[in-house]
C-alpha cells in the first residue's frame, strides 16, 4: 500500500506489520499491536494502537517508538483524531503518527490539523492525485493546537503583531 | 386487485422523485411506472435499478407496494403516497389543489 | 452584529470550493453516495422526502436584513420562492437541486453565510435566546461567546466525526429562552460578586427518542476558560461515546450510563492534562468579537409614549398585538417585536421571498437593519421604539405576518413531518393548521393565555414535543397515522418532560383532543393560574378523564 506523507510526498512502505503471533524478522523496521510490547526489534520499533486505547495511559515505552499507527474502522469513527490529539498534545509523542483504515481524501485536513504524518493510502478507491490534492483543499482553520508545520490558525494570525 | 410493486429512487442531480417505467426511462409521474406484479419482475426492476444508480442517474433506489386503480397507480402505505404526489399542505409552488395523499389507497 | 473579517471570509470561500469539487466528484461517479452522504452533510445538504433540502445556518439565530433579502433571493433563483425557519433557528429550503447547491452556497458566501454543520455527526449551529442583546432581563449578551464557539467549533479537525450530533445552545439571562438544558451543551451566564462573568455549563439534555434534562457539571466557568473547557467535555464524549447503536449515541447517554459523577470527573481530568488555549490570546478574541455586538445608538426616549397609547385606545386589534407580541426591552422607549410566523392555518415557520423582503424592509426602517430567528419558528425585531410599533404592525398585518399569537395556543410549534421529511411517521404541519383553525379566536386565545402546543412528526422530536406545555407525537400503525398527546413539557429555567396521556388519536379527532384538554383547564384552573401550573398542580387525571372516561 502506498503511503502518502503531509508534504505530499508517495512513497513504499518500509515498515514490516506484524500481527499478534507473527515472528519478529530478523532485519527491518516493524510494527507491531501494543499488546506485544515490551519487545526486541532488530530496526526501528513502530505500534499499532487499538481504537478504544486510552493514550493518556501509556507509559515511557512510549519513548523507543518511532512510529504509532492510528486506525480508523470507518471514516465514521472519529476516535483516532482524539487519540491523535491526546499523543500529540497530551503524551508529547513527537515520532511519526500515520493514519490507517477507511480513510477518505476529504479527511487529510482534519487529519493533519490534529497531528497526524502520513497516510496508508487506499488507491483502488481514489486516484493518487485526489490524495494529494485534498492536502491543498482546506488550509484555514480556527482550531487552536494546529500540528500544520508552517501555519498557523486563524486567531493566532489575527492577533499577530 | 391489481397489487404489485414499483421501483422508485431520487434523480442524482435534482433529488426530485422519479419512477422506473416500462421502457427504462425514470419520470416524475407514478401513474407511468412500471407494475412489476410478481416477485421475480420486481427483482429485475431492482436489478435495473441499481445499474441506473452505477451510473449516478438516480441514488436510493427501492421498491413500493402499490396498485393499478384505473389509469392510476397507487402506493400502499401513506408515506409513499406522499412521496410521490407531494406535500398534502398549500405550500408555494405546490399543484392546485394540493396532493390529496391522505384519501384511501384501497378504494371502498 | 458579526462582521465576517478576511478569515473568515477566506474560510467559508474555501469550503464552498470544497463542496463544489466534491459535488463534481459525485455527480460523476468518483464518490459513491455513501461516501457524499457525510460530505454533504457537513454542507447542510439533506436528501429528504422529495428531493434534496439545504439547511442554511443562521448562527445564534442573529440576521442582518442585507442577509434575509439574499434569503429571499436564494428562495426564488434555487427553490419555489419561500423558506421554512426551523426550531434550531436555521432556515431550510425544500427544493434546491445538487447541481446549483455550490453556486447556492457561493450566493450565501457573498453574505457572510454558510450551511456548514447543520447537519452530519458534529457540532451543529450553535442557538441563543432569540432575545439576546435586548432582553430587559438579561445579564449580558451571550452572542459574543456564541460566535466564538461558532467559530471553534467549524471544521474542528479532532470533532467531525462524533458518535452522533452535538447541539450547544447560550442564555445571557436568567429567565430560559433558549432551552439550555434540553441541549448537549448548555451554557449560562452569571455573575459574581465582583461582577465577573462565569458560565454555568449543563451537559446531557436533549429531546428524541430520551428526553432528558441536562445536569450542571461546573456552576461558574470563568469565561476564558471556556473554550478549553468545552474540549475536555468533547474529548470525553468522541472517545467514551457509544458507536455501537445510534440511537444510544448522544452524550446524554453516556452521561447516563456513566453516572453524571463520573463523567465530570472524566472531564475534569481531561481539563486538567490537556494543554489549553492561552487565556490571553481568548480574552483578546473575545473582546475583538465583542465589540461587534456593541448596542446600537439609542435615543433616550421616555417609557411611556403617549402616541402608542392612544393608538392602543382607538384600536383594540391594535393593542392585542401589542401585549402578545411585544417583549419588555431593556432601554426605556423600546421594544422587541416579536412577529408571528403562525398565521390562522398557516405552516408554522414558513416564509416567502415577499414576507423575507418586508421584513428586511422593516427591520432597516424600524430595527437597525438586525432580525432574529427564535427556537418558536417565529421572527424577532429586536429594538423597535414603542413609537413606531403601529407603523410596524400596519405593515405586518397587510403581509400575512400581523397575527396576535406569540407564546399563545395558535403559536404552535412543528416539524415539517411527513409532509417534507424522510424520517417522519406522521404528517405535522395538516395537525397545526387543523388545531390552529379550530382555536382562531384571538381573544378566547388571551383568554386561555400562554400555552405552548408542540408537533413532532416522529420520535426523533424536531418538534420538541417532549417540552410542549401540550405536546403532540406523530407516529404511525399498519399504514395509518395517528397521534399521542403529552401533557405538561416545558422548556424553560423549570424544564421538564412531559408524560404521556393514554391512546392516540387519529389526524380528524386531535384538534377536539385538545379542546377538550382546555376546556377542562378552565373548568379547574384556581385564579391566575396558567395552563402549565395548572398541570403541574392537578396533575394528569383530570385531563384524562375529560378524555378518555366514557360518555
Amino acid at each position: 500500500m502506498p503511503l502518502l506523507k503531509r508534504d505530499g510526498a508517495i512513497s513504499d512502505d518500509s515498515w514490516i506489520t506484524l500481527g499478534d503471533e507473527d515472528d519478529v524478522p530478523a532485519v527491518g523496521d516493524v510494527i507491531v499491536p501494543h499488546a506485544r510490547l515490551p519487545l526486541t526489534v532488530p530496526g526501528r520499533l513502530g505500534l499499532s494502537l487499538p481504537n478504544d486505547l486510552d493514550v493518556s495511559t501509556l507509559g515511557p515505552e512510549i519513548s523507543q517508538v518511532c512510529l504509532i499507527v492510528l486506525t480508523f474502522p470507518s471514516f465514521a469513527d472519529g476516535r483516532a483524531y482524539s487519540q491523535a490529539r491526546a499523543l500529540r498534545n497530551t503524551v508529547s509523542y513527537e515520532g511519526e503518527l500515520r493514519a490507517s483504515g477507511h480513510l477518505l481524501p476529504d479527511q487529510l485536513a482534519f487529519m493533519v490539523e490534529v497531528g497526524f504524518d502520513s497516510f496508508d493510502l487506499q488507491t483502488d478507491r481514489f486516484p493518487v492525485e485526489r490524495w494529494t490534492q485534498a492536502l491543498e483543499d482546506v488550509t484555514l482553520t480556527y482550531h487552536r493546537h494546529l500540528s500544520r508545520p508552517g501555519q498557523s490558525p486563524i486567531i493566532t494570525a489575527r492577533h499577530a503583531g | 386487485m391489481a397489487l404489485g410493486h414499483v421501483l422508485t429512487a431520487n434523480r442524482l442531480s435534482d433529488g426530485i422523485v422519479v419512477f422506473l417505467t416500462a421502457t427504462s426511462a425514470w419520470s416524475e409521474k407514478i401513474d407511468e411506472a412500471v407494475l412489476a406484479r410478481e416477485p421475480l419482475a420486481a427483482g429485475a426492476l431492482e436489478k435495473r435499478g441499481a445499474e441506473f444508480e452505477d451510473t449516478n442517474l438516480v441514488t436510493g433506489a427501492y421498491l413500493i407496494e402499490a396498485e393499478r386503480q384505473g389509469d392510476a397507480i397507487v402506493p400502499t402505505h401513506v408515506r409513499e403516497r406522499i412521496r410521490a404526489c407531494g406535500p398534502t399542505i398549500a405550500y408555494l409552488g405546490a399543484q392546485t389543489p394540493p396532493c390529496q395523499a391522505d384519501a384511501p389507497a384501497v378504494a371502498a | 452584529m458579526y462582521r465576517y473579517d478576511e478569515f473568515d471570509q477566506a474560510f467559508v470561500d474555501q469550503r464552498v470550493e470544497q463542496f463544489r469539487s466534491q459535488t463534481s466528484r459525485r455527480l460523476s461517479g468518483e464518490l459513491t453516495e455513501e461516501e457524499f452522504k457525510p460530505l454533504r452533510l457537513m454542507n447542510g445538504l439533506y436528501l429528504q422526502l422529495h428531493g434534496y433540502m439545504l439547511r442554511v445556518a443562521i448562527p445564534y439565530g442573529t440576521l442582518s436584513a442585507v442577509q434575509m433579502r439574499a434569503l429571499a433571493e436564494i428562495s426564488e433563483k434555487y427553490d419555489k420562492g419561500y423558506g421554512h425557519f426551523t426550531t434550531r433557528q436555521n432556515i431550510q429550503f425544500n427544493w434546491p437541486k445538487l447541481e446549483d447547491t455550490p453556486d447556492l452556497l457561493a450566493d450565501l458566501a457573498k453574505v457572510e453565510m454558510h450551511a456548514i454543520q447543520t447537519s452530519g455527526n458534529c457540532i451543529r449551529n450553535v442557538t441563543a435566546d432569540h432575545w439576546a442583546g435586548v432582553a430587559a432581563d438579561e445579564l449580558a449578551d451571550p452572542r459574543p461567546v456564541a460566535e466564538l464557539i461558532r467559530q471553534w467549533s467549524s471544521l474542528h479537525p479532532e470533532f467531525s466525526f462524533l458518535p452522533r450530533k452535538f447541539k450547544v445552545a447560550v442564555t445571557g439571562a436568567p429567565a430560559d429562552r433558549a432551552a439550555v438544558k434540553l441541549h448537549d451543551i448548555g451554557l449560562r451566564l452569571h455573575l459574581n460578586e465582583a461582577g465577573e462573568r462565569g458560565w454555568e455549563v449543563i451537559v446531557g439534555g436533549g429531546q428524541g427518542r430520551t428526553p432528558m434534562v441536562g445536569v450542571t457539571v461546573r456552576d461558574f466557568l470563568p469565561e476564558e476558560e471556556l473554550l478549553g473547557y468545552l474540549e475536555a467535555i468533547m474529548r470525553v464524549y468522541n472517545l467514551f461515546g457509544r458507536r455501537d447503536n445510534k440511537y444510544k449515541a448522544r452524550i446524554k447517554i453516556l452521561i447516563h450510563e456513566t453516572g453524571a459523577e463520573e463523567f465530570s470527573r472524566l472531564v475534569e481530568e481531561e481539563y486538567a492534562r490537556a494543554p489549553r488555549p492561552s487565556v490571553e490570546i481568548e480574552r483578546k478574541e473575545l473582546d475583538r468579537i465583542s465589540a461587534y455586538f456593541a448596542p446600537p445608538a439609542y435615543e433616550s426616549l421616555s417609557a411611556v409614549e403617549p402616541e402608542l397609547e392612544r393608538r392602543k385606545l382607538e384600536d383594540p386589534e391594535f393593542a392585542r398585538w401589542v401585549r402578545t407580541n411585544v417583549g419588555a426591552h431593556r432601554v426605556a422607549g423600546y421594544g422587541i417585536v416579536n412577529i408571528s410566523l403562525k398565521p390562522i392555518g398557516g405552516i408554522p415557520g414558513d416564509a416567502t421571498a415577499e414576507q423575507m423582503r418586508t421584513i428586511a424592509d422593516l427591520a432597516e426602517r424600524f430595527s437597525h437593519a438586525e432580525i432574529r430567528v427564535s427556537h418558536h419558528q417565529n421572527l424577532v425585531l429586536p429594538d423597535v421604539k414603542l413609537a413606531d410599533l403601529y407603523d410596524l404592525w400596519t405593515v405586518l398585518a397587510v403581509n400575512g405576518m400581523g397575527e396576535a399569537n406569540i407564546g399563545l395556543l395558535g403559536d404552535i410549534i412543528s416539524c415539517p413531518g411527513l409532509d417534507y421529511c424522510a424520517l417522519a411517521t406522521a404528517r405535522s404541519i395538516p395537525i397545526a393548521q387543523s388545531i390552529s383553525r379550530q382555536f382562531s379566536d384571538p381573544q378566547r386565545l388571551e383568554e386561555i393565555g400562554p400555552l405552548r402546543v408542540n408537533i413532532s412528526g416522529c420520535i426523533n422530536a424536531c418538534g420538541h414535543h417532549h417540552v410542549g406545555h401540550i405536546g403532540i407525537l406523530g407516529l404511525e400503525k399498519k399504514g395509518k397515522e395517528f397521534y399521542q398527546v403529552t401533557l405538561g413539557g416545558h422548556s424553560g429555567t423549570d424544564a421538564s418532560i412531559g408524560g404521556v396521556l393514554g391512546k392516540g388519536f387519529s389526524e380528524d379527532e386531535i384538534a377536539g383532543a385538545v379542546e377538550t384538554i382546555v376546556d377542562t383547564y378552565l373548568d379547574i384552573r384556581e385564579d391566575g393560574e396558567s395552563f402549565l401550573d395548572c398541570v403541574r398542580r392537578a396533575g394528569t387525571p383530570p385531563f384524562k378523564e375529560a378524555l378518555y372516561a366514557p360518555a
